[in-house]
C-alpha cells in the first residue's frame, strides 16, 4: 500500500557536519502522505540532526529537500510551521513562566491583537478549545512551570497541532510521556495519517515503533541503513540493522542473586516540600531497589531528597554504618552517594562545558599530587579510563558535552559518578532517551555495580525495566507506596500497573 | 581544507593564541601609525606599570568572572579602600599598617558583596551596581573636596624599589596556582559551566562565591596599595576607569565574559596590558578621551556578543 502513495517530503543526498564530527552523511529518504515513518537508530546516528534541518532548527552542510514537488530550505522553525511541518523537541520546548495560552500561540500572538494589545482572553479561549478538542486535560490560563513534565509535552503537542500541519514531526517524545499521554499522542498520529497527512517519529522503544509506524527507516552514524515496511518488521533485524551486530533480544539480568541485609540508606519518615509525608525507604548494600509510577506520583522527589538536594521538612535520611544524616548533596557525596537526575542537561551535566571538565569534577580530591595541588596526569587518566570504560565516543576528553548525543551525555554523567566510586548510586530514569546499544551496556554496568556491592536505587519510568534490573520494587501513587514486590516473586507489568493508577 | 579549518578552530591552543597575537598586532599597529613613538622604551615601560593595578584587580576578579558573575564595584572598592590605606599610612607611617588595611578591607569589602548576593538570593550583579554606589560615595564622603598626599620619598623609594611589580608577581603567582591548580579554581569554573549542576555534585554555591569574592578582594587591596605607590595622592578622580578597564581586560585576554570553562587567570595580565596599550596607542595618535571611551565600550560590546556565541549542536533548550 505504501507503494502509489504522494511523496510529501524528499531528502536528497544531506550532509551536515559539527566541526570535525559528521552527523549527516549524505543521507537519502521520503516521507509519503499518509504514512507514519518511523525513524530508528542508536544514539547520534543522527536522527534529531535530520529532522531538525526538515524544520528548520538548523541548516545543512550540503544537501537539498523537495517538499510538496517545490525545493525546501527553512529559515526558521517558523517558516516551517507556517508551511506545515512542526517538530516536538526531545528536549523540554515550552518556555516556564508564562501561561499555556501563551506557549501555543508563541510567535503568533498577532492573530490575537486589537491595535498594538494582544487579546489575551481570547487567546485563552481558543488556546482552551484546541486543548478540549485534542481531549488534554488541561487549563489553558495555567502557566507553564506549574505542569509535570508530561504535560508540558502535551502542551507542545496542542502547539504543532494547531496548524493542522502536513508533516507532524515527533522527536522521542514519548519517553516523557506515560501511558495515558502515549494513548493520546497514538491517536493524534493516527488521525493525521488518516487526513492524507504525514507523521515523522522518532523513538527508541522497538515495540511501540512496531505498533504504531506503517514504515520505519534506520539510521547508523548519519548513514541510511535501509527501510522497512510494515510486512517487514521484526525487532531483532531492526535491532541488527540500527547496531550492526547481533543484538540479543533480552538485555536485562537473569538472575536472583541475594543482597545484604546492612542497610546503607535509609529514609526515616521524611516530609519534604511537595510530593512526600512521612516516606520511609531502606536500602540495602548490594541490592537494586526499583521505585515506579506515573510520572507526579513522588518517586523523582525520592531520589532528590535522598541525594539532600530536596529540603527535607521533618524526618531524616541517615546513610552508611554511622548513621550520617544526609543534610545536603556535599555530605551525600562524601558518604559516597552519587546521583543521576533525570533532568540530564539541567541538573547533571555542564552542557557549555567539556567531558573533562564534567567527569573530572568528581575527582578533584583523589587526583591531588600532593597538598591541594591537583596532578594533571593524574586528572587526564582519571577521564580517559571512564571514557573508555564506558567506550564513549568522542574525539577527545576536551569535546564539548553539547555536541554528544543523548547516550553518550549519560556516559558522561555515570562516569562522573563511577569516578568518583560512589558506592550508593540514586539513578532517576537513566536510560531516558538512550537507545537500546547504550541501553543494555547500562543495564550490565548497573548490574556489576551490584556484584560489587554497590547499591543502587532505580527510580524508572518504564515497568519493564524495573521488572528486568531490581531485586525489589516499590510501586508509588501520590506520595505513598502502594505496593512492594521482591525479585523472588516474579512480578508482571499487569500486577503493577494497578497500584500505580 | 575546510576539515583542516575545522579542526585549527576546535584546537585548544588556537584559541589560546589568539589573544596575545592581538596585542602584538595592535602594538606593531601603534608603532607604525606614531612612526615608532608608541615603541620607545620609555613609553612600553610605562604602559607595563600602568597595567600593572589593573592586571592586579582583573587577576583577583578572574576568581569572580569564572562563576559567571559580574562585579562592577572593583573600581570604587579599590578607590575606597586606597584612602583608607593611605590615611592608616599617614595615621601610623608605616608600610606594614599600610598593608594590612588594604588587604583586610579590601577582602572585607567583597566579602560582604558576596554575603548580601547569597544571603538576600539576589544576582550578583545587582548587589554590586548598589555596592559601586555606595562604595564610591563613602570614599567621597571620607575624602570631601580634599586631596590625600602621600610623602614623595615614602612612594619613590618604593617604587624605584620595583614594590608594584613583586606585588603583582607574587600575587600572580598565588592566583595561577590556586585557579589553575587545585580543585578551588576548577570548582569555580564549574559553578560557571551550571551551577545547578555543580550544587548537585557537592560545591556549595555561596560558599564558593564567598571564596571567590575573599580572592578578588585581595587582589583589590593590593590593586590599592599599587595605586597609592603609583599616583602618590588620592582624590575622588582615583581608579575611576578601573573597573572598566578590568572587565575590558578579563574579555580581551581570551576568557569568556560568562566564565564557565575558558576561564584563565593569564587571561587578567594579557588584557591589562592590550587595554593600556590600547588607551595609551590611541591617546599618542590624537584620539580625545571622549572617543576613546566610546571605542573601549564598542570594543567590550562587541567581545560580548562573540563571546555569547549559540554553542555547536544539537538543538535543545540551552542550545
Amino acid at each position: 500500500m505504501a507503494t502509489n502513495q504522494e511523496v510529501l517530503l524528499e531528502v536528497h543526498d544531506m550532509v551536515k557536519t559539527f566541526g570535525v564530527t559528521v552527523a549527516l552523511n549524505h543521507v537519502d529518504f521520503v516521507v509519503k502522505r499518509g504514512e507514519i515513518r518511523g525513524l530508528i537508530g542508536e544514539n547520534g546516528s543522527g536522527k534529531s540532526t535530520v529532522s531538525s534541518i526538515i524544520s528548520g532548527i538548523q541548516k545543512p552542510t550540503s544537501g537539498t529537500m523537495t517538499y510538496k514537488g517545490k525545493p525546501w530550505a527553512p529559515a526558521s522553525t517558523l517558516e516551517a510551521q507556517d508551511n506545515g511541518i512542526c517538530m516536538i523537541v526531545q528536549e523540554a520546548g515550552t518556555i516556564p513562566g508564562i501561561p499555556v495560552a501563551d506557549n501555543i500561540f508563541l510567535g503568533h500572538e498577532k492573530m490575537f491583537s486589537r491595535g498594538p494589545l494582544v487579546n489575551h482572553p481570547k487567546m485563552v479561549r481558543e488556546a482552551q478549545k484546541l486543548l478540549d478538542s485534542l481531549g488534554i486535560e488541561l487549563d489553558a490560563s495555567e502557566r507553564t512551570d506549574r505542569l509535570s513534565m508530561q504535560q508540558c509535552k502535551l502542551v507542545e503537542i496542542a502547539k504543532g497541532m494547531y496548524w493542522d500541519p502536513e508533516i507532524f514531526i515527533v522527536d522521542e517524545t514519548t519517553t516523557a510521556l506515560s501511558q495515558s499521554g502515549r494513548m493520546l499522542l497514538y491517536k493524534i498520529m493516527h488521525e493525521i495519517t488518516a487526513r492524507g497527512k504525514a507523521v515523522l517519529f522518532i523513538s527508541h522503544d522497538l515495540e511501540e515503533l512496531i505498533e504504531q509506524c506503517d514504515a520505519v527507516t534506520v539510521l547508523r552514524d548519519g548513514k541510511i541503513i535501509g527501510s522497512l515496511d510494515k510486512d517487514e518488521f521484526d525487532p531483532d533485524v531492526m535491532k541488527k540493522m540500527m547496531v550492526g551486530r547481533e543484538v540479543k533480544g533480552d538485555y536485562f539480568r537473569n538472575d536472583y542473586d541475594p543482597y545484604s541485609d546492612e542497610v546503607v540508606l535509609k529514609a526515616d519518615c521524611i516530609t519534604t516540600r511537595r510530593d512526600l509525608m512521612c516516606f520511609d525507604l531502606e536500602l540495602h548494600k548490594g541490592e537494586i531497589l526499583g521505585i515506579g509510577g506515573l510520572s507526579e506520583c513522588g518517586m523523582h522527589t525520592v531520589g532528590k531528597a535522598l541525594f539532600g538536594a530536596e529540603k527535607i521538612l521533618d524526618g531524616q535520611v541517615t546513610v552508611g554504618p554511622d548513621r550520617v544524616v544526609v543534610k545536603d548533596p556535599e555530605t551525600a557525596i562524601r558518604n559516597s552517594i552519587g546521583y543521576t537526575s533525570k533532568d540530564r542537561d539541567h541538573e547533571s551535566l555542564g552542557l557549555s562545558g567539556s567531558i573533562r571538565d564534567n567527569i573530572a569534577s568528581t575527582g578533584y580530591y583523589v587526583n591531588r599530587l600532593f597538598g591541594p595541588i591537583i596532578s594533571f596526569r593524574k586528572e587526564k587518566n582519571y577521564v580517559a579510563k571512564e571514557i573508555s570504560d564506558l567506550s564513549l565516543k568522542c574525539a577527545s576528553q576536551y569535546h564539548g558535552v553539547n555536541t554528544l548525543s543523548g547516550g553518550n551525555k549519560q556516559k558522561v554523567v555515570f562516569g562522573k559518578w563511577i569516578g568518583a566510586d560512589s558506592r550508593i548510586l540514586i539513578l532517576d530514569c537513566p536510560t531516558r532517551g538512550i537507545d537500546i546499544g547504550v541501553k543494555a551496556a547500562m543495564y550490565q554496568l548497573i548490574y556489576q555495580f551490584k556484584k560489587e556491592g554497590r547499591s543502587i536505587l532505580l527510580i524508572s519510568e518504564e515497568l519493564q525495566e524495573l521488572i528486568g534490573m531490581s531485586d525489589r520494587i516499590l510501586i508509588m501513587k501520590d506520595g505513598q507506596v502502594t505496593k512492594e514486590v521482591l525479585r523472588t516473586e516474579n512480578p508482571t507489568e499487569n500486577d503493577l500497573i494497578e497500584y500505580m493508577i | 581544507m575546510k576539515a583542516t579549518f575545522a579542526r585549527i578552530m576546535e584546537n585548544r591552543w588556537f584559541s589560546r593564541m589568539l589573544s596575545p597575537m592581538f596585542l602584538l598586532l595592535l602594538a606593531l599597529l601603534f608603532s607604525l601609525l606614531t612612526g615608532g613613538r608608541f615603541s620607545n622604551p620609555r613609553n612600553l615601560r610605562m604602559v607595563l606599570e600602568q597595567a600593572l593595578v589593573v592586571a592586579t584587580v582583573a587577576t583577583g576578579a578572574v576568581f569572580i568572572f569564572a562563576t559567571g558573575n559580574v562585579n562592577i564595584s572593583m573600581g570604587a572598592a579599590t578607590a575606597l579602600i586606597a584612602t583608607l590605606a593611605a590615611q592608616a599610612y599617614l595615621a601610623s607611617n608605616s608600610l606594614a599598617v599600610m598593608f594590612l588595611v588594604a588587604l583586610a578591607a579590601g577582602a572585607f569589602t567583597l566579602a560582604v558583596t558576596a554575603l548580601l548576593s547569597t544571603a538576600l538570593h539576589v544576582r550578583v550583579l545587582y548587589i554590586t551596581v548598589v555596592m559601586m554606589t555606595l562604595l564610591s560615595s563613602l570614599q567621597k564622603g571620607i575624602l570631601g573636596s580634599s586631596t590625600i598626599q602621600i610623602p614623595y620619598e615614602f612612594t619613590s623609594a618604593l617604587k624605584n624599589a620595583n614594590v608594584p611589580l613583586y606585588i603583582f608577581l607574587g600575587f600572580l603567582v598565588f592566583c595561577i596556582i590556586l585557579f589553575h591548580f587545585t580543585g578551588f579554581g576548577r570548582k569555580l569554573r564549574y559553578i560557571g559551566i551550571n551551577d545547578v549542576c555543580a550544587e548537585l555534585t557537592g560545591f556549595k554555591k555561596s560558599r564558593y562565591l564567598f571564596l571567590a569574592f575573599v580572592v578578588a578582594g585581595i587582589g583589590v587591596g593590593l590593586g590599592a596599595v599599587m595605586t597609592i605607590i603609583r599616583n602618590g595622592s588620592i582624590t575622588t578622580d582615583t581608579a575611576a576607569s578601573l573597573n572598566m578597564d578590568c572587565m575590558l581586560a578579563i574579555v580581551l585576554g581570551g576568557m569568556s565574559a560568562f566564565g564557565g570553562s575558558r576561564s584563565y587567570v593569564h587571561s587578567a595580565i594579557i588584557g591589562a596590558v592590550t587595554v593600556t596599550v590600547l588607551n595609551n596607542g590611541l591617546l599618542m595618535i590624537g584620539v580625545s578621551s571622549m572617543i576613546l571611551q566610546a571605542i573601549r565600550g564598542v570594543i567590550f560590546i562587541i567581545l560580548l556578543v562573540l563571546s555569547q556565541k549559540r554553542p555547536k549542536g544539537l538543538p535543545s533548550q540551552e542550545g
